[in-house]
């Protein structure tokens, strides 16, 4: 049991790594990973969310009917992402300011949804947590990878410290929308080479 | 599909739809007061801290509501008023008001001396002004230094329109918002100041 709530957890960071395997979740990945500030903001939201919407949907897996479960899923996603929007507003108001209507919009993140019901709806409680611990964070983490090579190609700077020369120009394409895609499509393509060549290798 | 199926999905969803809400409300509770305080501190306070001089208190702690009239439907409208005090002496108050302006309503905060009528300054806090052109009522300060140290019986409107306001070029609507955000604040004040016992 315990190797495979460990199991479950570390999956999300690589082998199942959700925005980066599946192209689920890209849409925020895209739209808030011109700052590396934004992007960890945006990922814990999604991580507690996610923890909160497949613990629940874990607890109630064998009393809600089938023909219902979505609607009483999405209904357990919104409140966590409500109560995130809440919470933020009255602790984090600056970042709430950035992300804006990014966070309502984790409603409709796939992964979340994705894995309430792939996932927490066949599976016990710890086993879900531990899923959406990990799914959440590998979230986080593809996030922080994209807007790292945004902020710092783009910007020059990291987190909000400058990491390049004073004198490095800046390359504006990264922070507009079309060098999201660019930069995720490489990320995505270098981490297919990357699996390729460790399969190889087993095999 | 049988009786007892639909009971169930029935009974589920209501149940579920129910603990959301009432979870939901819970949060809004108890976030409410700092939601409020979190607004006006980001929102507000760099208003406050242009405007405002002199003064060695928090003037968001040191809010007041005020009835100032009603709206088309007959409610009450209330409009919160920051008090800046040095000592224990009331030496300004700042209020919001709003204007017209070319994309929507301009909000003008305002600071009054009680002492002696003066205006102290005003600043735009919210605006939706083509950017470039009519906001400039907020990046050019020597548009809003206009209002700034003029007694209440100055003439706080365009140039244009026989007052002592230069509009900016190019931005006329939105010059005229700010600067009858300014008249209906004055308007306002000299309503309430009998009530606020200063």
């Amino acid at each position: 049991m315990a190797a495979r709530i460990v199991n479950e957890f570390t999956k999300g960071f690589w082998k199942e790594i959700a925005p980066l395997r599946f192209a689920l979740g890209i849409c925020p990945a895209l739209a808030v990973s011109t700052k590396v500030e934004s992007a960890l903001g945006m990922g814990f939201a999604v991580v507690f969310v996610l923890c909160m919407s497949n613990v629940l949907v874990s607890a109630v897996r064998n009393i809600v009917p089938d023909k219902v479960r979505i609607a009483v899923f999405i209904s357990i996603i919104a409140t966590g992402v409500v109560i995130v929007e809440l919470v933020m507003q009255a602790y984090f108001y600056p970042l709430f300011l950035v992300l804006g209507i990014w966070i309502p919009l984790i409603v409709v993140n796939c992964v979340v949804l994705g894995r309430a019901e792939a996932f927490a709806r066949k599976n016990p409680v710890l086993l879900s947590l531990s899923d959406g611990l990990g799914m959440g964070l590998g979230f986080t983490l593809s996030l922080v990878v994209i807007s790292s090579i945004r902020e710092i190609l783009g910007d020059g700077t990291w987190l909000g410290m400058m990491v390049l020369p004073e004198a490095y120009p800046g390359f504006g394409f990264l922070l507009r929308p079309p060098g999201a895609f660019v930069i995720f499509g490489l990320v995505l393509g270098i981490m297919n080479v990357i699996s390729a060549r460790l399969e190889n290798k087993t095999a | 599909m049988s009786l007892r199926e639909i009971i169930q999905m029935v009974l589920v969803l209501t149940i579920v739809a129910a603990v959301c809400a009432g979870g939901l409300a819970a949060v809004k509770m108890v976030t409410m007061e700092q939601i409020e305080y979190q607004q006006i501190k980001f929102i507000k306070e760099p208003a406050l801290k242009k405007i405002l001089t002199d003064y060695d208190n928090d003037p968001i702690s040191d809010r007041i509501q005020l009835v100032t009239g009603k709206d088309a439907r007959g409610r009450d409208v209330s409009t919160t008023f920051f008090l800046a005090k040095k000592g224990s002496q009331l030496v300004s108050l700042a209020f919001e008001s709003t204007g017209s302006g070319y994309g929507g309503p301009i909000g003008v905060m305002i600071a009054i001396a009680p002492e002696d009528d003066v205006v102290q300054g005003i600043a735009v806090t919210t605006q939706s002004e083509t950017p470039g052109l009519g906001t400039k009522i907020i990046d050019d300060p020597s548009f809003s230094a206009q209002f700034a140290d003029k007694p209440l019986s100055a003439n706080f409107s365009l140039s244009a329109a026989g007052g002592q306001i230069q509009a900016i070029t190019g931005a006329t609507v939105s010059s005229t918002g700010v600067s009858n955000a300014v008249n209906r604040g004055i308007e306002l004040y000299q309503a309430v100041k009998p009530e606020l016992d200063l």
